[in-house]
């Protein structure tokens, strides 16, 4: 199956996921390979009430490879570079799988999320805080910056 | 707030009228000190009226803020509100410090700094440590008018180390209290009031704002981040004890808030 074949297998999918998932798959009009993804900060994580917008390019040859996705709203978590977006997950680099999905990609990102992972961390102080027990510091921080930056209301206050 | 300017605008044309009036009916019996007399009283009604008026406009604006205390200085709420007419007029009734003129000072302080990150134990606060944040946290009313100044010019993070939900919410409280926190010009939007549960984790909320300027009263503090910011200032009273850290490079040691911002 070529990988144009599968995306629009996907795509068929996912607006069918949506209502239940909360993840808002939308390929570029022009180009299947690339995609925007919406998906909403977990209940009971400093990110909710948010919403992120990832940005995935798929390559040629997935699913046999894995598609390059990384966060485009800024997200203060240990896993996640607070500048450039990148993310930090296994199944995106050597336990990519070709049975994973763009939606299930999406759903492994907002497990990340609520479960984040301080050690190997590309966010220093996000794993500093975490390590050290703070968890106090780590939520203040990153509910913060979710209203900074996932919130409209945050947004309009400067 | 634009309900409020209308108010204001209204009552201008208001003492327009009147005075017109007055001219017309005895414009000649009326002596000169007379209506300078009236005038005085006006306006100190007006001031009156705006101060209540702008105490009214804050509660609403800004988010899970509890009723502000009558008892609370006006100079404070003057300083939360946008008016900037109005703020310089009471100005000079805010402190010892008035004879250098605060915002001035501040400005001249803050140039080129954009972005400022303030500890607020043992600087905003008079209590230093989480243990007395349990029981009470008291805002320096001059320290408080200071903060203000700051975020009118400069992007305010307030922060704090506390041991318990208990010392958040007094230290939250303490500073909601004196109208610090709000989305008006001269306030810190709730949400930038951060804390954290060790002192280490102080250092990591620091360094992910990545602000020009720290101001902090925990010498530990100061020099973890000594690397990492641009400028910082060391809060300490006068002959406290212990203080091995020297003024050097891009350390500042400061008596008070208002030293640490250029004021005398």
């Amino acid at each position: 199956m070529s990988a144009r074949t599968r995306l629009f297998k996907e795509l068929k999918e996912s607006a069918r996921n949506k209502e239940a998932t909360g993840i808002e798959l939308v390929p570029d009009e022009s180009n299947i390979f690339q995609w925007r993804a919406l998906i909403k900060g977990p209940t009971d994580t400093p990110f909710e009430g948010g919403t992120f917008e990832l940005a995935i390019s798929v390559p040629e040859q997935y699913p046999l490879v894995a598609p390059a996705v990384k966060y485009r709203t800024k997200i203060f978590h240990p896993n996640v570079h607070w500048k450039t977006g990148e993310i930090c997950l296994d199944i995106l680099k050597n336990a990519w799988s070709p049975a994973w999905t763009l939606h299930s990609v999406c759903q492994a990102i907002l497990a990340l999320m609520s479960d984040p992972a301080a050690d190997s961390p590309l966010n220093c102080d996000a794993g500093n805080l975490l390590r050290a027990g703070d968890i106090r510091g780590y939520n203040s921080m990153a509910r913060m910056l979710t209203a900074e930056h996932a919130m409209s209301e945050g947004m309009s206050q400067g | 707030m634009r309900l409020w300017q209308i108010v204001q605008r209204l009552w201008k044309t208001m003492l327009a009228r009147l005075f017109s009036l007055l001219g017309e009916a005895s414009g000649t019996t009326l002596a000169f000190t007379g209506i300078l007399g009236l005038a005085a009283v006006l306006y100190t009604l007006y001031q009156l009226r705006s101060g209540q008026g702008r105490k009214r406009d804050e509660p609403s604006s800004s988010q899970q803020q509890p009723p502000l205390d009558p008892t609370q200085p006006s100079t404070s709420a003057a300083g939360a509100a946008a008016a900037a007419a109005a703020a310089a007029a009471s100005k000079p009734a805010a402190g010892p410090a008035a004879a250098a003129t605060p915002a001035a000072a501040v400005a001249r302080r803050l140039a080129g700094i954009r972005c400022v990150t303030l500890s607020v134990p043992g600087v905003l606060l008079e209590e230093s440590s989480p243990a007395e944040l349990e029981e009470s946290a008291s805002v320096r009313a001059g320290a408080a008018d200071l903060v203000r100044e700051v975020a009118r010019v400069a992007r305010v993070y307030l922060m704090c180390h506390v041991s318990d939900d208990i010392g958040e919410a007094v230290v939250r409280g303490a500073l909601e209290h004196a109208g610090l926190l709000g989305a008006n010009p001269g306030q810190v939007p709730p949400h930038r009031a951060l804390f954290c549960g060790t002192l280490d984790g102080k250092v990591s909320l620091v360094r992910q704002l990545e602000p020009d300027l720290h101001i902090d009263g925990h010498e530990k503090t100061v020099s973890d981040l000594q690397r990492f910011v641009k400028q910082l200032v060391l809060v300490q009273q006068p002959g406290a004890a212990g203080s091995s850290l020297a003024a050097a490079g891009n350390i500042q040691l400061a008596p008070s808030l208002g030293a640490a911002l250029g004021l005398a």
